[in-house]
């Protein structure tokens, strides 16, 4: 019997992400389950979920037999080049991550977001047209090039302790925060720290939520992930950050081409991207206990290839 | 025999690719495996790192730090040693 006496699943989060755990109430879930943060508790878990991005080298940890290993990350494929380890992730059952190929997937906007998304637009009553948040200089989608080489084009208020250029720099930590500035900006950048497929994180979410017109970096299906197809501009679209800042500088000065950017907020979202939001996990976490139950059950896990 | 400057920073430094970079609240942690060495880049030298990428040269690295930092003048000299720093810990080619 590899459940506890209880009946429900034991299940350890081996690692913590960056420091924290995930926010959830077992009892609420469809299928019960125990959570613990202790290592000690390795070897009678019947899940252990592997934090990717903050764990280390896990060649040496010993997993049971009849133990389901999971594997997760909401950081990119470029940050935690782990889950294109096809080798390690061999070694794992399931994978709860953002990528749409996940056997949970968990991306950056839930269903729940539908309302804030829609959202009236307020007025832009900043006098620099781009609001910019950044306070970690990693770097890997070029982000700090581009941001830096626009401010020479337009002018671009930056909160963030990288480049700042405003007094509040530093000073504006919390979401809340960010979507008031943000909404009266005309533009805020949403930049990714990496480039990959699936990786559209809150950085852009929060700008269509906040109601300014997102600037975007990063993945290269950004398409798939938005509220319509004229809700952004994508810097993939253009050879140079003058060329951006042009572009950016003419839609200052061109109310109407701005607000078709807003359009979206009025009219609401393509039925695409409804489709997209109906098919997000409610509760990733329960699904993930719900899918452990069925293979432990008999039923066969979501099988991946695997080469050893 | 002219001088030899065998510390020069390549016009266009790129980020050594053995390298580990992660971030912190306070900068970048940067773990050479080459050395087992750990460094930690405070808020500026990071920037100058994250901008190594080959396709920026130097004179440009230091008009965006200038540009990043709103100073006055070109901030030359301190890039120049964040950048032979930097490549003397062979963080940087």
């Amino acid at each position: 019997m590899p459940f506890d006496a209880d009946g429900s699943i034991h299940t350890l989060f081996l690692n913590s992400m960056w420091g924290a755990y995930p926010d959830l109430d077992p009892t609420t879930c469809p299928v019960p389950f125990q959570v613990s943060t202790d290592v000690a508790d390795l070897d009678d878990a019947d899940v252990v979920v592997v934090h990717l991005p903050t764990v280390g080298p896990i060649g040496t940890l010993p997993k049971r037999p009849g133990q389901a290993w999971v594997a997760h990350s909401m950081e990119s494929d470029v940050t935690a080049p782990e889950l294109c380890d096809a080798r390690l992730m061999g070694q794992f059952d399931l994978e709860v991550s953002y990528r749409r190929s996940a056997d949970v997937w968990t991306p950056y906007v839930t269903r729940s977001d539908l309302d804030d998304l829609l959202s009236a637009p307020q007025r832009k009553t900043e006098t620099c047209p781009v609001a910019h948040f950044q306070s970690n200089p990693y770097d890997r989608s070029g982000r700090n090039y581009w941001c830096l080489r626009l401010m020479r084009g337009i002018g671009v208020a930056s909160y963030g302790t990288v480049f700042p250029t405003t007094r509040a720099a530093g000073t504006i930590g919390t979401r809340d925060q960010r979507l008031a500035t943000s909404a009266r900006h005309k533009f805020t950048l949403a930049f990714e720290n990496s480039v990959a497929v699936d990786y559209v994180t809150n950085k852009l979410f929060e700008v269509w939520i906040a109601g300014s017109v997102p600037v975007y970096l990063g993945a290269p299906n950004v398409s798939e992930f938005a509220p319509s197809l004229h809700s952004y501009i994508d810097v993939a679209d253009f050879d140079s950050p003058d060329e951006l800042a042009r572009y950016l500088n003419h839609l200052d000065e061109h109310e109407d081409e701005y607000e078709a950017y807003l359009e979206w907020k009025r009219g609401g979202p393509d039925a695409r991207f409804l489709e997209l939001l109906a098919t997000i996990p409610d509760r990733p976490w329960c699904r993930m206990v719900e899918l452990i139950h069925a293979g432990l059950s008999g039923v066969p896990l979501t099988q991946r290839p695997s080469i050893t | 025999m002219g001088l030899v400057y065998p510390c020069a920073v390549s016009e266009r430094p790129r980020r050594a690719e053995e390298i580990e970079i992660n971030p912190i609240e306070d900068g970048l942690v940067v773990y050479d495996p080459r050395r087992d060495r750990v460094h930690h880049l405070n808020p500026t030298a990071s920037v100058v790192l994250e901008l190594c990428t080959g396709e920026i040269d130097r004179a440009e690295i230091v008009s965006l730090v200038q540009a990043a930092y709103d100073l006055d003048e070109p901030p030359e000299r301190e890039v120049g040693d964040c950048l032979r720093q930097l490549r003397d810990e062979g963080l940087v080619e």
